[in-house]
């Protein structure tokens, strides 16, 4: 596993919103592409998410997101997998998605509005790292990041892990602050 | 399935002398939401320190 090595950090993307999120996968597809083959495309996604209990299927929320109550919610998002479609673009990368998402202080009123995340099958090159079980809440708490980022770059500045046992560990240094389970 | 990505992951990750590698990687971090959706006040510190450690490792 090389993902702990130097990565270029293409840009920080603050405040998204759907375009943003999504022109951001493109430019990381880009990229990759222009790099050539056996490349590493890192995206981490710290932000609300949510599962659609009706079609289970992954959101990433953007900032301006309204009401929950109305399907437009859903419609304005951004689905997981349409995040994973655009980096299949980058066919002979490895392509690793963290998402440290969920966060446990998302109000979801509307009762078609699974909290928290549905787990996905990991497509072929690609690791999804999550940081709340599926159903679950991720924790926000933590004076200068949340603990799934603080466990996540702690691992990373540590040598000779790969990438199943560099997540592993930030789970279980994660999940004591947590709700998630399993 | 699993087992199948494990080892599709290894030989993708492998180190190749005749290439060198590039990671890149994007960070999304999204605060400051509507209240409705309530209040998540570390993702941007988030981001952060998970690109910190992902650039000054080497």
């Amino acid at each position: 596993m090389r993902l702990r090595t130097k990565a270029e950090i293409l840009r920080p993307i603050k405040y998204a919103k759907r375009s943003g999120i999504l022109g951001g996968v493109r430019d990381l597809v880009r990229q990759l592409n222009a790099a050539g083959a056996s490349d590493i495309g890192f995206i981490y996604y710290s932000g609300h998410g949510a599962a659609e209990k009706d079609t289970n299927i992954n959101y990433l929320i953007p900032i301006d997101a309204k009401a929950l109550s109305t399907t437009a919610f859903w419609d304005d998002s951004v689905k997981l997998d349409d995040v994973q479609r655009l980096l299949d673009g980058a066919s002979s990368a490895a392509k690793f998605i963290v998402f440290d998402a969920c966060r446990n202080e998302l109000q979801l009123p509307t009762k078609d509005t699974g909290k928290g995340l549905v787990p996905v099958a990991d497509q072929q090159g690609m690791f999804i790292a999550y940081a709340s079980a599926p159903g679950r809440t991720a924790s926000d708490k933590g004076d200068h990041s949340g603990p799934y980022a603080a466990a996540l770059a702690s691992e990373l500045a540590r040598l000779g892990l790969d990438h199943l046992n560099l997540f592993q560990n930030v789970k279980e240094r994660c999940c004591p602050c947590t709700q998630a389970v399993g | 399935m699993m087992r199948a990505v494990v080892a599709l992951m290894l030989l993708v990750l492998m180190p190749s002398a005749a290439h060198a590698e590039k990671r890149f990687a994007i960070l999304i971090g999204n605060q400051s939401y509507d209240s409705s959706l309530g209040i998540s006040k570390n993702p941007l510190k988030g981001i952060t320190v998970v690109g910190d450690a992902l650039a000054h490792q080497g």
